[in-house]
């Protein structure tokens, strides 16, 4: 007898529907699940026999055979063990009544005893099955919190298959998992990021910090070791305003797709705030692998990527953040086509000017020669370059009086009416707006305008570093509280000038 | 033995010293031993003194080719690779190199000249030892105007950089030659200042006319040569393979001019060479002084320490040492806006990074940064990549007018 079932795969962090069907004939006892099924898939056939039987069901004695559509997409992991079972169940009459079957999607790994274990990017699952037309969807009870953060769709929780047989056979009802979204909403945590206050001087690389926080920039921060530059760096986490709600759930889902989610809350408005190790691999920073994991770049998603000793990294790995800094996503091509997540992250780097540290030291000698420090300088290749908006030197001897040093709490407070002043206006960071009538969004008085063009001729702007000029421009602006630019803030951005730094 | 200095076995010619002041080539041809000199002195190990203990020794350097390995003995050091060297000049035959010479220098827009010619730079001919070849790009008669060689480190500070500024575009004005070694840093700044400002200005490279090095400076090259100065080198074209010599380079820049000023130069700068071949030919030095925590600075501060230079404390007062008039200024240029003023004001004062304005002027930083920018934009004030900004040239000038 043949049925079927429905379920959800993950490929990068989006979910994708499936159809589970499974055909009960005579024949030889097996059990064979076909339709590109990776080894996580293959072992379900172990767990769904004992899961079966230790709740109380049987398997029949018949040649069965499992297909996972469509048939040509590469599938991984265990979320369909519960579609799987509920599915030769049907098909071999131990569920009479299948009407339920076409309005449910069934997500969960089965453990042998029958229990329901949680599945990685139950999120983008859930909404995949929403998105395919199911009007419910069962998930494991450890899932429910993540789960219910999609709207749009019942979700029913079950700790146990016998519970969801129950409910598909219209025995016991589940009880849908309900407020779960406002309530797990979290106002952004203090954290343990480091205070402003506790970083001596450094006032430019405080300001360009401010302003790249402020309007989503990328930001480059050269200077010798020991000055500060890594912790000014990460007291960017503490200074970054809260995720709007819309935010809040794309991060959601791709932490979920990354199986690094908190379970019990997992809506933050926390921003993320990442900071790889230099030795990460390209697919670590940027994703991909077998199985299409998000790299550091969309963990980083609307959030800030921190790259501390920046030409240390891999010159590949670096090179890789090209195209999500230009689009907003990373693109990997597999041989089934190609697979997009979502990376529109603030990048920050630290560096040092050469490779001993010292280059341009007053106090100390530099022990590169030219060609060595010609070389390091060219570990940043020029269209990275050409992405990063503000650059700076870090001071060589720090100023030893803290007099007048802001805390983060008050730069925190500047940077968020910033931020709201962004969303009132278009609804998105400074950073990210499309060049497309760029000049008339930003608002630029006739007085900066003949500025930025005596400026740009003066400098030789490209028109790229010109068009990035004026963003940063509008978030000085908007630091300030100005509804046009004026001619000030396009000097103080220019500033932070590629050339400024040797 | 046979160290050139020894007695003279041959006992019909005076005992030759590797001085060439005490040569007598006053018979000799210059056109007839112009190839002899090309070819001799791409042996390596045949500097300035050992060609001179050649010239004493046989009288031409046509008697010297003609000797053969026998001249060989006669040299401070004879190493191996002389000794192949010479034998492949020979086998070539001087013809052949001498001709490869002409060529080169035809590519590279050069000629050739010895310590015989007529055009050989008059500082030289004083200087022992003096280099017996120079290949020449460019118009000597920038020579003939009194020469200051301007010097320093390659990885100059922003305050090595504005002095080395300062200095070459005063000399320039009071119608100096700006002589220097056309190397990253100071010497190419001086080179710029000097020429910016209207004057010549001579270069001596470490290499052949044909690569010049650096290779960044390849423009500012060209630069000098169409603003009326020269390059000069003791290297023969297409001969640039290996270290070039710094040290011999020195000495030329040193031998051509009356005064040399040390800008910046940390302890073991090739600049420190300079000054001791001027100390040697008796040359006058100037070095800049510098923060004594600067180690850039350390070999200005010890020659100025150990009384081997004079101390220098203004452009202008050099101009007066060397017994010159100052050259004229430009007339002022546009005012400038309260904030602006300000801050070039303070930046005349002492020049500061960003940081060190915000405590001198009390404004915060967005402002600063702003008005930084401005005043670059006019050309200004500099930080010459640095975090220091300095008054340029332009801006000292509208300050000194008032």
């Amino acid at each position: 007898m043949l049925a079927h079932t429905f379920s959800a795969s993950l490929l990068g962090v989006q979910g994708l529907p499936v159809r589970v069907e499974v055909d009960v004939a005579h024949g030889l006892p097996s059990l064979t699940i076909v339709g590109l099924a990776g080894s996580q898939v293959q072992e379900a056939r172990e767990r769904v026999r004992s899961a079966l039987r230790n709740s109380g069901f049987e398997l029949p004695a018949r040649r069965i055979t499992v297909n996972l559509a469509p048939a040509d997409l590469p599938k991984d992991g265990t979320g369909y063990d519960l579609a799987i079972a509920v599915g030769i169940l049907a098909a071999s009459g131990q569920l009479p009544d299948r009407s339920r079957l076409e309005e449910v999607a069934l997500l969960g790994e089965l453990a042998l005893d029958g229990g329901l274990r949680s599945v990685v990017g139950i999120m983008s699952l859930v909404a995949a099955a929403r998105d395919d037309g199911r009007r419910s969807v069962i998930v494991p009870q450890a899932d429910a919190v993540e789960a219910g953060c999609v709207t749009g769709i019942r979700v029913l929780p079950a700790a146990r298959l016998g519970e969801a047989v129950a409910h598909l056979a219209g025995v016991r009802q589940l009880a849908a998992a309900t407020g779960l979204v406002e309530a797990s909403v979290q106002a952004p945590a203090a954290g343990d990021a480091p205070d402003l206050a506790d970083v001596l001087g450094q006032a430019v690389a405080r300001r360009a910090l401010e302003i790249a926080v402020a309007g989503r920039h990328n930001l480059a921060l050269c200077g010798p070791p020991g000055v500060g530059k890594t912790l000014l760096l990460r007291c960017a986490e503490g200074l970054q305003p809260p995720l709007t709600d819309e935010e809040a759930l794309e991060v959601a889902r791709i932490h979920s797709a990354a199986g690094l989610l908190d379970r019990r809350a997992p809506l933050s408005r926390r921003r993320p705030f990442r900071a790889p190790h230099h030795t990460v691999s390209t697919q670590g920073l940027v994703g991909g692998g077998p199985r299409v994991r998000p790299g550091e770049a969309s963990l980083a998603h609307r959030g800030i990527l921190l790259l501390d000793e920046a030409l240390q990294f891999r010159a590949d790995a670096l090179d890789a953040l090209r195209q999500p800094l230009e689009s907003g996503a990373v693109t990997i091509a597999r041989a089934h086509g190609a697979v997009s997540l979502p990376a529109r992250f603030a990048l920050l780097m630290a560096f040092n000017p050469c490779a001993c540290g010292w280059r341009g030291s007053r106090t100390r000698a530099c022990k590169c020669d030219d060609a060595a420090a010609r070389r390091y300088a060219a570990r940043l290749s020029g269209p990275l370059r050409d992405r990063l908006d503000l650059w700076t030197l870090a001071d060589e001897v720090p100023k030893a009086s803290q007099d007048g040093v802001e805390p983060s709490r008050t730069v925190a407070e500047r940077v968020r009416a910033a931020w709201v002043r962004q969303l009132d206006r278009q609804a998105q960071a400074n950073a990210e707006l499309p060049l497309p009538g760029l000049m008339e969004r930003v608002g630029v008085t006739p007085r900066a305008a003949s500025t930025l063009e005596q400026r740009t001729r003066r400098f030789a702007l490209s028109p790229r570093r010109m068009h990035r000029l004026l963003r940063v421009a509008r978030t000085i602006a908007d630091l300030e509280g100005c509804d046009a630019i004026g001619p000030e803030h396009v000097d103080e951005a220019l500033y932070y000038r590629p050339e400024a730094v040797p | 033995m046979g160290v050139g200095r020894g007695p003279d076995r041959s006992g019909t010619r005076p005992v030759p010293t590797g001085r060439w002041r005490d040569l007598d080539l006053s018979g000799l041809d210059p056109h007839a031993e112009r190839p002899f000199w090309v070819a001799l002195a791409q042996v390596p190990g045949i500097g300035p003194v050992g060609f001179a203990t050649l010239l004493g020794q046989y009288g031409s350097a046509r008697a010297a080719w003609a000797a053969g390995d026998d001249l060989l003995r006669h040299l401070p050091r004879s190493p191996d690779d002389a000794r192949m060297a010479l034998h492949r000049l020979r086998r070539a035959g001087v013809p052949a190199v001498y001709r490869q010479v002409l060529d080169g220098l035809k590519r590279a827009g050069g000629r050739v000249m010895t310590a015989l010619d007529a055009g050989y730079p008059a500082a030289l001919r004083e200087a022992d030892p003096r280099p017996a070849v120079l290949y020449v790009a460019g118009e000597l008669g920038a020579l003939e105007a009194p020469c200051v060689a301007v010097v320093g480190t390659r990885r100059a500070s922003g305050y090595g950089r504005a002095v080395a500024a300062e200095i070459a575009d005063e000399l320039a004005r009071a119608g100096v030659t700006v002589v220097s070694g056309l190397a990253l840093g100071i010497d190419g700044q001086a080179h710029e200042a000097a020429v910016d400002a209207g004057g010549r200005s001579v270069a001596v490279l470490p290499s052949p006319l044909d690569r010049v090095y650096p290779p960044r400076h390849r423009g500012l090259a060209e630069r000098l040569v169409t603003s009326g100065g020269a390059l000069l080198t003791e290297v023969a074209p297409g001969s640039g393979i290996g270290r070039p010599d710094f040290a011999r380079r020195n000495r030329i820049i040193a031998g051509l001019a009356k005064a040399v000023v040390v800008v910046e130069a940390p302890d073991q700068s090739g600049a420190l060479l300079t000054a001791a071949a001027a100390a040697d030919l008796e040359r006058e030095v100037y070095a800049v002084p510098g923060p004594i925590d600067a180690l850039n600075s350390r070999g200005c501060n010890r020659l100025i320490a150990d009384n081997l230079a004079t101390i220098l404390t203004s452009a202008a007062g050099l101009v007066a040492a060397i017994g010159l008039q100052r050259g004229e200024l430009p007339p002022s240029v546009a005012s400038l806006s309260d904030p602006e003023a300000m801050v070039l004001q303070q930046l005349f004062k002492r020049p500061g990074s960003l940081e060190e304005l915000m405590a001198r002027t009390g404004f915060s930083t967005g402002p600063l940064a702003s008005a930084l920018t401005l005043l670059e934009a006019r050309g200004l004030v500099t930080s010459y990549g640095g975090i220091t900004f300095h008054p340029t040239l332009l801006a000292r000038r509208i300050g000194r007018a008032g």
